[in-house]
């Protein structure tokens, strides 16, 4: 027993000095230990970034702001951020005015004009657009007829036929496609804008080779632009759609 | 002799003793060293694992500044991208009318007179026509059996064919695009 109070007395130091290690292991080593493992995630994150941001800022580099509004001014006439039914009577009334369709009739349901009330769910944010409906009705030959519906639903804002009839006029002479009286129902779409566009710390969304073609295409749909008028000529606003000539 | 004897075997003892204690020793030691050089090298890795987090945070700021300067650019993509999603769904949803219009017109064989259409938004129609022969009328069926082999519709039914005295075949047809 003596010798051994006697090694402990002798080892004093190494049992402290054992202490002290043992402490800085337990309360220094140990933490910073929790802390580093942390710190490696945290890093391997933060090189999945770079490589996302470097990419991106690659991307954006690569890309021309002339062409990038070219496009961002094409979609926003085929879907428009806003009920814009101003541009939409005047390409009506130029289409059906160029084949020589008598319109007598027109009647929108356009609803409240402001973007405000355009206001969408969630739900159709994500799917689809919404729409006003225009219900139309005309006159003229079949083979006219074909014609402005073809550029209807080639022209900007994008329009769709929902529904159409179709009947003979019972004065024209009887012949294969005389004059036809007829309504036509059309959809035309819009679709607000979300409130955010792009995040920082995400990819950049890719314009795949099938939205490039649909791009080409829409460039060559007929979109009324309204002429300059001489200020003489109108002092304030825009022309007026509903003006019979 | 048993003196002698009772010496030796504490001799041995202390000897023992001190060869353990000596063992132990020279483990606490080495066991000390061995943590020290842990912590030393764990040390070392930490340090230049907080510097390259620091340096990351850095490259991060930079890019993001950098993006940042071309915010227009993404904003511009961003919503092009929006947009053709809505277009997509659009024309994905929408039969187009003057193509229907076009399959529907070869129907119309030599003598049959087209009276009306009524076509709806589920893509069902409805055709109305007379024709003042029997000729045209077998024509017209037979165009029909042609457009159902070529398959432009995906439903094609006569609905109707009659005829009142010195008056043309009246023919009514459903079509489904």
């Amino acid at each position: 027993m003596e010798n051994i109070k006697k090694f402990l007395k002798a080892q004093a130091w190494l049992m402290i000095v054992s202490l002290i290690i043992g402490g800085v292991f337990l309360y220094v080593f140990l933490p910073k230990f929790r802390e580093y493992q942390k710190i490696e995630k945290d890093i391997e994150v933060q090189e999945q970034k770079i490589v996302v941001l470097t990419r991106k800022f690659n991307d954006l580099n690569t890309l021309s702001e002339k062409e990038l509004q070219d496009n961002v001014d094409l979609s926003l006439r085929a879907v428009p951020a806003e009920k814009d039914f101003y541009v939409v009577v005047k390409n009506i009334k130029n289409i059906f005015g160029q084949e020589g369709v008598l319109l007598p009739e027109f009647e929108f349901s356009v609803g409240e004009i402001s973007t405000q009330s355009a206001k969408t769910t969630e739900q159709t944010e994500k799917s689809q657009p919404e729409f006003f409906g225009i219900e139309l009705s005309f006159f003229g030959p079949m083979d006219k007829v074909e014609k402005v519906i073809s550029r209807l639903e080639n022209s900007l804002p994008l329009l769709s036929v929902n529904s159409l009839k179709l009947n003979s006029d019972s004065s024209s002479p009887s012949g294969q496609l005389g004059n036809y009286e007829g309504t036509m129902n059309l959809k035309s779409y819009f679709a607000l804008l979300p409130r955010t566009l792009g995040v920082i710390d995400e990819e950049l969304p890719k314009i795949n080779s099938q939205q490039k073609k649909q791009l080409e295409d829409l460039s060559s749909f007929e979109y009324y632009t309204a002429e300059e008028v001489p200020l003489e000529e109108t002092a304030v606003g825009r022309e007026n759609p509903f003006l019979v000539y | 002799m048993k003196e002698i004897n009772l010496i030796s075997s504490q001799k041995k003892s202390l000897f023992g003793f001190y060869r353990q204690s000596k063992l132990f020793k020279t483990i606490i030691i080495i066991f000390n060293l061995a943590l020290v050089l842990v912590m030393g090298i764990f040390l070392s890795v930490y340090f230049n694992s907080t510097k390259k987090f620091k340096a990351n945070e850095a490259k991060i700021g930079v890019l993001k500044n950098e993006i940042g300067k071309l915010n227009k650019k993404e904003t511009y993509l961003a919503t092009v991208d929006n947009r053709l999603k809505k277009i997509d769904g659009i024309l994905k949803i929408n039969i187009s009318s003057s193509d229907f219009l076009t399959k529907i017109k070869e129907l119309f064989v030599e003598g049959y007179s087209f009276s009306s259409l009524e076509m709806s938004s589920q893509g069902q129609s409805r055709l109305t026509g007379s024709c003042f022969d029997n000729q045209c009328l077998s024509a017209l069926y037979l165009k029909a059996e042609e457009v159902k082999e070529k398959r432009p519709f995906s439903g094609f039914v006569f609905d109707s064919v009659n005829r009142k005295l010195n008056e043309p075949f009246a023919i009514g047809i459903s079509l489904k695009n």
